[in-house]
């Protein structure tokens, strides 16, 4: 096990990631600095590594000073060569603030945003997405539910910010629901990195991994995470196609389904009828449908209640 | 150590370039962020530097090449495991068998690797050693990092503003990266005593 290359192999791989991070190289360059990693585990290892010290020194852009006072700040910091640095950089201030952009679906739409890198947003009910894109992809999600499809770039990570959660891909897609407190994460390709994110230590906050076909839930700090059969992933995903899915969930819980997509909400109005369990797929705008079905198969009827919304009770 | 490298499975290029960035993802969160508890603790078997920074090595290549990457998430308890059986090979082989060193070895499969609150806390440490670190660069190679790391300027527009090519600019580039892995990889001393 003794090996005297090892500072030889990381200095390469030093040199391969800085190449990488000339965005005028050709494919073929890049090609290259791929098949150094591959060519021996040694060096796919060491560029994790300066991949990983790169990603971690992401934290120092946090440090960032406000507009007015950056000059000065960074001077204290970092002494005055950087000094020099940052009064050239002055005049590139807009460089600094990524842009955020912000998208919103009503109760009941759903939207499709094709983002800057070739990544997609399909943006669920009651959503608010912002979009802001630096040296790391980051989106946060402010309410609702959202599927990312990420584009594969490995210098710049897709991270995405849900309450106390935080999930990182690569190259991947999976999906993000905000349910109160809770944050479910659904994974439907590749693999991600989730992590709670706490104030002030989102730098090597510890992570779990989650693969296709795995689910996590993050609540109160923790990360709790259960297989997923394929049943409830195709649950879980039915809202693309405009769908609920019911897989027996009892009234209550599908009453709350469907209230997320309409403004027209159905109130289960007893506790006998909010226990019955119901299975089947409906359309989510349609919540009449849904009640129609629901008078033929149960014990179940209607009555109109305030602002159009709908009573559901016990036959008697 | 040919046959560590059953991680390249398949002669598909694209899907090996898949494999590779999918697993390197892996590497760095679930691996890598345990790097310094590796390192902590193989000391204690291993005293001489040198001796110490093989072993780590080879520790971290073999977790990079196992098959079974994905269905593991506990980074710490999977490496303590390969350091001891790397040790216990090794005794084996020199005939040198250390009582110690076997002892110690035993006690590397205990720890069970869940995330300790001390590593939260010393995350939040983590800011304060990155700017010690990158504080200590030399200027030029400080100066690049810093201009694409926080400011976010390409490589050309560094090259310019320093009035440098950009080859070495590059240059300078890695070499502030190859200071700030090795200093991140020493400074596991005080990492969860402190």
């Amino acid at each position: 096990m003794s090996d005297q290359n090892l500072d030889a192999i990381l200095e390469e791989a030093s040199l391969h990631f800085a190449r990488g991070q000339n965005a005028e190289i050709s494919g073929e360059d890049r090609a290259r600095i791929t098949a150094w990693r591959l060519a021996d585990p040694r060096h796919a290892v060491a560029y994790a590594q300066v991949e990983h010290a790169w990603e971690r020194a992401e934290a120092l852009r946090g440090q960032r000073a406000p507009r007015g006072a950056r000059g000065r700040t960074l001077a204290r910091r970092w002494g005055a060569a950087a000094a020099v640095a940052a009064a050239m950089a002055a005049g590139l201030v807009f460089w600094l603030v990524p842009t955020t952009q912000t998208y919103r679906t009503e109760v009941g739409e759903r939207r499709i945003v094709a983002l800057p890198d070739g990544s997609r947003a399909d943006m669920n009910t009651g959503t608010v997405l912002r979009v802001a894109y630096g040296n790391v992809r980051r989106v946060t999600l402010d309410r609702g539910e959202a599927h990312f499809h990420v584009a594969k770039d490995a210098q710049r990570p897709f991270i995405v910010a849900a309450g106390d959660a935080s999930v990182r891909a690569v190259g991947t897609a999976f999906l993000v629901r905000r349910d109160g407190a809770a944050v479910l994460i659904t994974v439907t390709e590749g693999i991600v990195a989730l992590a709670v994110a706490e104030q002030g230590a989102k730098v090597n906050a510890p992570t779990q991994m989650l693969s296709a076909g795995a689910a996590a839930k993050i609540a109160n700090g923790a990360i709790s995470r259960a297989p997923l059969p394929a049943a409830a992933l195709r649950q879980r995903l039915a809202w693309r196609d405009g769908a609920i899915e019911l897989q027996g969930e009892t009234l209550g819980e599908a009453a709350g389904e469907f209230n997320r997509y309409n403004e027209r909400k159905l109130i289960v109005a007893d506790a006998k009828v909010a226990s019955l369990r119901v299975g089947g797929r409906f359309l989510a705008n349609e919540p009449d449908k849904f009640v129609r079905a629901l008078e033929a198969g149960f014990p179940v009827r209607s009555a109109p209640a305030p602002k159009g919304d709908i009573y559901l009770l016990s036959v008697r | 150590m040919g046959d560590l490298y059953e991680w390249r499975m398949t002669s598909d290029p694209s899907a090996q370039t898949i494999d590779l960035e999918a697993r390197t993802a892996w590497f760095k969160t679930v691996i890598l962020t345990e790097e310094p508890a590796l390192r902590r603790r193989c000391r204690r078997s291993v005293r001489n530097a040198a001796d110490l920074d093989d072993l780590v090595a080879e520790t971290l290549t073999r977790a990079f090449s196992t098959p079974h990457w994905a269905r593991i998430d506990r980074g710490r308890a999977f490496l303590f495991t390969i350091a001891r059986n790397i040790l216990i090979d090794s005794a084996r082989r020199t005939r040198v068998v250390a009582i110690d060193l076997l002892a110690n070895a035993d006690d590397l499969a205990e720890e069970d690797g869940a995330p300790s609150p001390e590593r939260i806390v010393a995350a939040r440490d983590e800011l304060r050693r990155l700017q010690v670190a990158v504080d200590s660069l030399p200027p030029q190679p400080r100066t690049a990092f810093l201009l694409r790391r926080v400011e976010d300027l390409s490589l050309q527009e560094i090259a310019a503003r320093m009035g440098l090519s950009v080859s070495t600019v590059e240059k300078h580039l890695a070499k502030a990266l190859r200071r700030l892995v090795r200093a991140q990889a020493e400074h596991e001393d005080g990492y969860e005593q402190s």
